[in-house]
């Protein structure tokens, strides 16, 4: 009988190897940037807020990455930068997730007007296009990163609101839930020991996803100098002093690169997660 | 009559944007204690909605009006704190599908202790779980003490309705409403989990509500039967009169649908036609439309419930119907 084919098929060992490979990929470029963000003081060659050097240099064994138009490493500022962007992300999908779920969660489960109130608000914020809600909030609050964070997360909480009272709603239909009714359980505790640890699936894929395009959002109100202030080796600013003159076009290659590779590696980190949490929709 | 544990008098449910049809119309029963009564009727006619009426399960566009007591105490329309007090302790519920009826993250001990300890504040943590090892002892689970730990996934059908039969015991409730306990489960598995619900429900005097469809399980649990049919009661009656003297057309049709040892060659007999949906209720007997007895009154009146020897039915005909042939099992 040892000798009978397999009544399942496996999956061949190079294709799995290749649908797992991103996933590794970006999660050891997001190590990289997380021990950068943590250690990067102590390690890099200058100051990132002061002139090191002669301005406007090439890129040459002292300055790896050039200088900018002050005459700082841009190498030191790009390492320099991870730790705002990643703490930033961080923050904002956090606190973002934490608000949208607990007010998701508290219309799926209450229903009826208080619910609507609700859901009608998530409604408004989704009708105005992200970016342009972050800028004008940033801008109302006054530039800086905290403002920045702060608008973000008013952008980012309504996605979460939406996709947890629609996990509430279908988990809340459940029949465990309807037995746990059926015998006496309070509606506190059937929220929280009933429905709520059914629901986390879609809210972590979701999350992981997000990370990069707040990223992105972040880095794009830097840009538009609506983030970081000045001096501050944030990414997006950074972009956008190179973006003067691309004659001096290193100014931007390396934050420029810095962004491309955290947003990417949180994608495919994004797409593995949701590979594990919930295999039966994306298989290919 | 405080035998009488379940009192049910003419419960109608209507849900919203039925432009005023009821699902369920004038339904009286009564489950007295230890007793064993079925509800059978097809899919839609309202068994289901109307036991879940009882236990307040019903969403709220479903606006249920009429009686129901439990040991003289009113349940339609009570309050939740007093429904919750009630549910879990007093009436329990069994569920249709064990699959699903069990909490998927948390171990079967928990779910076990947590009904206990939901009821019985003062009962510890330890002694509830020195309890829920009883009770899976008590629905004859092997193994219990490893068992206990497990996760629902970890048990098979049969199993996980022996725990879903262990919770509603847990409490020694008078009632247990059981909503087609064993259609989810393989027929092997079916009578072992009906003989050990009679059993532990003999043991503890507990009334049991039976809702099903299936002839075969009222054949071997309950004592009285009701049938129902688009929403409302057609026949009441003990469970050998169901079977040997069948009152109303339905009950008939039902009885002769069933497969039968003898022909296996002939096609299945059936009733014609569909039942009727709340929005599409025909005038007159509900039944009519599909009853090859039905006459010009039929068409008309609705007919009320009116004894025939020891059963009640709802049917014009009543007394003038031939004498229901068994099938004659002639060798």
């Amino acid at each position: 009988m040892s000798a009978s084919a397999p009544l399942i098929a496996r999956r061949p060992r190079t294709k799995w190897f290749w649908s797992v490979l991103p996933g590794y990929f970006g999660f050891t470029i997001i190590s990289f940037w997380i021990v950068a963000a943590l250690t990067a003081r102590f390690w890099i060659p200058y100051s990132p807020f002061d002139t090191v050097g002669s301005r406007l240099t090439p890129p040459s064994f002292d300055h790896l990455f050039g200088t900018d138009a002050l005459g700082r490493d841009v190498f030191s500022r790009t390492m320099a930068g991870a730790l705002y962007s990643i703490p930033i992300a961080f923050v904002v999908v956090t606190i973002g997730a934490f608000i949208g779920c607990v007010l998701g969660a508290f219309a799926g489960f209450v229903g009826g007007w208080r619910s609507a109130v609700v859901m009608r608000l998530v409604d408004i914020t989704l009708s105005f296009p992200p970016m342009l809600l972050a800028m004008a909030v940033a801008a109302s609050f006054g530039p800086g990163l905290t403002t920045a964070a702060a608008a973000m997360i008013i952008v980012w909480w309504p996605l979460y609101a939406r996709l947890m009272q629609a996990q509430v709603l279908s988990v809340i239909r459940m029949e465990h839930v309807e037995a746990a009714i059926a015998s006496g359980v309070r509606p506190g505790r059937l929220l929280l020991r009933h429905i709520l640890p059914l629901c986390w699936t879609p809210i972590l894929v979701n999350a992981t996803m997000d990370f990069g395009q707040v990223v992105l959002l972040a880095a794009s109100l830097s840009f538009i100098g609506l983030g970081a202030a000045p001096p501050a080796p944030e990414w997006g600013a950074m972009v956008s002093d190179g973006a003067v003159n691309y004659y001096f076009w290193w100014i931007a290659a390396a934050p420029g690169v810095a962004i491309l590779s955290v947003v990417l590696a949180l994608n495919f980190i994004g797409d593995r997660v949701r590979d594990i949490l919930d295999p039966r929709k994306h298989q290919s | 009559m405080s035998d009488i544990l379940l009192d049910v008098r003419g419960l109608d449910i209507a849900f919203f944007g039925m432009a005023g049809q009821r699902s369920v119309r004038d339904v009286s029963l009564t489950i007295a204690r230890g007793e064993t009564v079925s509800i059978v009727g097809e899919s839609g006619s309202g068994k289901s909605v109307s036991m879940r009426a009882i236990m307040g399960l019903l969403p709220d566009s479903a606006y249920v009006s009429g009686s129901a007591k439990f040991l003289g105490q009113e349940l339609i329309g009570a309050s939740t704190a007093t429904l919750r007090s009630l549910t879990g302790s007093r009436i329990a519920m069994i569920f249709q599908d064990p699959l699903t009826a069990l909490n998927p993250l948390l171990s079967i001990g928990d779910q076990i202790s947590e009904a206990i300890r939901i009821h019985n504040r003062d009962v510890s943590r330890r002694e509830a779980r020195e309890r829920a090892l009883q009770l899976l002892r008590d629905v004859a689970i092997p193994f219990p003490e490893k068992r206990l730990d497990q996760y629902p996934h970890e048990f098979s059908g049969g199993m996980r309705q022996r725990v879903v039969i262990a919770i509603a015991i847990a409490n020694k409730p008078d009632l247990i409403i059981a909503d087609e306990p064993t259609t989810a489960l393989d027929v092997t598995v079916q009578a072992e989990v009906l003989d050990l619900l009679r059993r532990l429900c003999r043991q503890n005097g507990t009334g049991l509500a039976l809702i099903t469809h299936d002839l075969g399980v009222v054949a071997g649990m309950a004592e009285r039967v009701y049938v129902m049919y688009a929403g409302s009661i057609v026949e009441a009656a003990l469970v050998d009169d169901i079977f040997e003297r069948p009152a109303h057309p339905y009950t008939r049709g039902l009885l002769r649908s069933l497969p039968k040892m003898k022909d296996q060659a002939k096609r299945l007999e059936d009733i014609g036609g569909t039942p009727p949906t709340a929005a599409s209720l025909p005038t007159g007997c509900a039944f009519h439309p599909r009853c090859s007895f039905a006459t010009d009154v039929c068409r008309k009146e609705t007919p009320r419930l009116n004894s025939y020897g020891r059963s009640i039915a709802a049917c014009h005909l009543g007394g003038s119907l031939p004498a229901f042939e068994k099938e004659i099992e002639t060798a």
